[in-house]
């Protein structure tokens, strides 16, 4: 149950398509996508590389290569999310790999106030203690001595707080996560994921969080939609999607994670590849890896249906079955 | 156990030498590894885990010696590899090979898959030029890669076909050991898990031995039977798997436990209040002294 369910959608996507042109014609990397972020929910988007996870993020926030062919609606609070300064207000972005995404030879004041003079005029004595604020927001209290560190003097957990308290910087209703973690050791992942959850707590921010690690989507998603070849294939509450995953996709994704918690053999691979976004099979795309596949399967493209008795809980098969994985 | 282990190594030593920087500020010397004893038996893997900085990587490569190290002996065979020169070491570099973990920097771009995976065969002297398309071709099929792979490049391949090409390029050598530095961290779910099951195989097939360096518990527990758990360059706790799981001892390994994700699925929805353990950052490996310092990182023990 997301928790402002009445409210209406921060972000809604209705129908968004990205596609790259390639030599054999345009690829589409996200095709038709539907879906809502709530007020205060983390939103997590799930999947392997290549399958439009990313992309679907950066649709969002208009950082797209110029060749990228965007088509659907994306819409904030209802209104066509148009302009450019009201992505870098109401949402804001951080990136997987916080060494790249900083600039390397600003230190830590400038590159943080630099989003509070552009978007909120804030500048000089007031800027440097709205800094300290949007550190301490970050999980970096205290960050006095940090003020003039520049990127290669800070650890990857400091580095990716520092980006977060950029993001944080003009109060954003909605964050964009991509692989916030990943570059980052166990425990250090920890204490971001804390700071994350804690920041939707705290100050209601929305997440959508894009994400291959099935662990942290687990520890801090509200709800999650696994993307399988540029769509949807199941969306459910965290809980359900954890207990029940009924796609089929879903369900060898959650058996071929490793669990250090079970002397259980490990469960047989799935076969093949995820198909090239150009070769998309027709039909369900998930169909030539698919234990359950039928001959329809090649034929129609399924779409997401609510299950039995969970109308949050819907997913992109006919033929799935519920059970534990 | 009855037979000497196929390697060896005891009291392992490596110290990165300090540096004297612009302006002066300098960097100390670091122990990277600090005393290292391990023992892989033929056919078995042995995982050597901790996070990032703790000295795995190194004690893999001072293995291998593509590090020197700086003190230790490391016995694999029967025989002395540590005061062996380079030239000596060479016959028997085929006998262990390396798998890294960045499948995008580990191959060389501009050579095919046949160059890739036949150079080792020709440096050794191992296979005649008439023998080595068969060679090449034997190995790929016990990968799992299609025959028409030799004549492609890297970049032609995902990422788990391109590990899969670093795992028949150590395998056409017929080694002993293959030490794994986190072979599958930079792959997918999937991808992984395939990447494991051929590991798995391959070790039943050819009773070949592992020295897998990960931070993965998960992968740990698929594929080892013994774990060396690392902490500021030193081995902490190093005992079977099933017993390290069910009792870990050492802070280090804990907080390596403690950071993992609660089981799933029968985990309820997280709490609101924090519910993994914090653990502040690990000791840095600068300046370490003999013993380990008492510190909040490493309470004491409860007694039993």
């Amino acid at each position: 149950m997301s928790p402002a369910s009445t409210a209406p959608p921060l972000l809604a996507l209705e129908g968004l398509t990205v596609a790259f042109p390639t030599p054999g014609g345009l690829a589409p990397a996200v095709v038709d996508m539907d879906l809502e972020v709530h007020p205060g929910e983390v939103l997590a988007l799930v999947g392997e590389s290549g399958c439009g996870k990313t992309a679907t993020a950066l649709a969002v926030m208009d950082l797209l290569p110029p060749q990228a062919r965007v088509s659907g609606n994306i819409l904030w609070k209802g209104q066509p999310l148009m302009a450019i300064r009201q992505r870098g207000r109401d949402l804001s972005m951080v990136f997987q790999e916080p060494a790249t995404a900083l600039n390397p030879v600003l230190c830590v004041q400038t590159q943080v106030a630099e989003p509070l003079a552009v978007h909120r005029g804030l500048r000089g004595r007031a800027a440097r203690t709205e800094v300290l604020r949007l550190l301490t927001l970050a999980g970096l209290p205290g960050a006095e001595d940090l003020l003039r560190a520049y990127p290669h003097q800070l650890s990857g957990g400091q580095r990716q707080r520092v980006m977060l308290a950029m993001a944080l910087a003009c109060e954003p209703e909605l964050l964009l996560a991509d692989e916030p973690t990943t570059a980052l050791d166990a425990s250090v992942r920890a204490g971001i994921l804390d700071t994350l959850e804690g920041l939707g707590d705290r100050l209601g921010l929305a997440i959508l969080l894009v994400s291959h690690d099935l662990g942290v989507v687990e520890r801090i998603a509200h709800r999650v939609a696994v993307i399988y070849a540029g769509r949807i294939v199941e969306l459910a509450p965290r809980e359900a999607l954890f207990s029940r995953p009924t796609h089929p996709y879903t369900r060898a994704l959650l058996a071929c994670r490793p669990d250090p918690h079970s002397d259980a053999p490990p469960a047989d691979p799935i076969p093949g590849q995820p198909p090239d976004i150009g070769q998309r099979p027709p039909g369900c795309a998930f169909h030539p890896r698919c234990p359950r596949t039928q001959a329809s399967c090649s034929a129609d493209v399924p779409t997401l249906r609510p299950q039995p008795n969970a109308p949050q809980h819907t997913v992109a098969c006919p033929h799935a079955e519920t059970s534990q994985p | 156990m009855t037979q000497s282990p196929l390697l060896s190594v005891r009291g392992l030593c490596k110290r990165y030498g300090a540096r004297r920087g612009l302006l002066g500020r300098g960097r100390p010397a670091v122990d990277a590894v600090v005393d290292v004893d391990l023992d892989i038996p033929a056919g078995t893997t042995l995982a050597l885990v901790g996070e990032s900085g703790s000295g795995k990587s190194t004690t893999g490569l001072c293995v291998l010696r593509l590090i020197e190290p700086d003190a230790g002996s490391i016995v694999f065979e029967g025989r002395e590899l540590g005061s062996m020169s380079q030239a000596a070491l060479r016959p028997l570099r085929p006998r262990m090979q390396a798998i890294f973990q960045d499948p995008w920097a580990s191959l060389n771009p501009r050579l095919t898959v046949r160059e890739l995976v036949g150079e080792a065969l020709e440096v050794h002297g191992m296979a005649s030029s008439a023998e080595l398309g068969d060679r090449v071709a034997a190995a790929l099929d016990a990968v799992g890669l299609p025959r028409d792979a030799m004549t492609r490049r890297p970049a032609a391949f995902s990422g788990g076909q391109r590990q899969r090409i670093a795992i028949a390029r150590a395998l056409v050598l017929e080694p002993r050991l293959l030490i794994c530095d986190e072979p599958t961290s930079a792959l997918d779910l999937s991808v992984q898990a395939q990447v494991l099951a051929l590991l798995r195989r391959l070790q039943d097939e050819r009773g070949l031995a592992y020295l897998f360096i990960t931070h993965d518990l998960g992968v740990v527990r698929q594929l080892a039977q013994q774990v060396a758990v690392m902490d500021a360059g030193r081995i902490v706790e190093n005992r079977k798997t099933r017993e390290l799981f069910g009792a870990p001892e050492h802070p280090a390994t804990r907080r390596l436990l403690g950071s993992l994700e609660p089981p799933a699925p029968t985990r309820p929805p997280p709490p609101p209040s924090p519910h993994i353990i914090r653990a502040p950052p690990p000791p840095s490996p600068h300046a370490s002294s003999t013993a380990l310092p008492a510190t909040p990182r490493n309470p004491p023990t409860r007694p039993t």
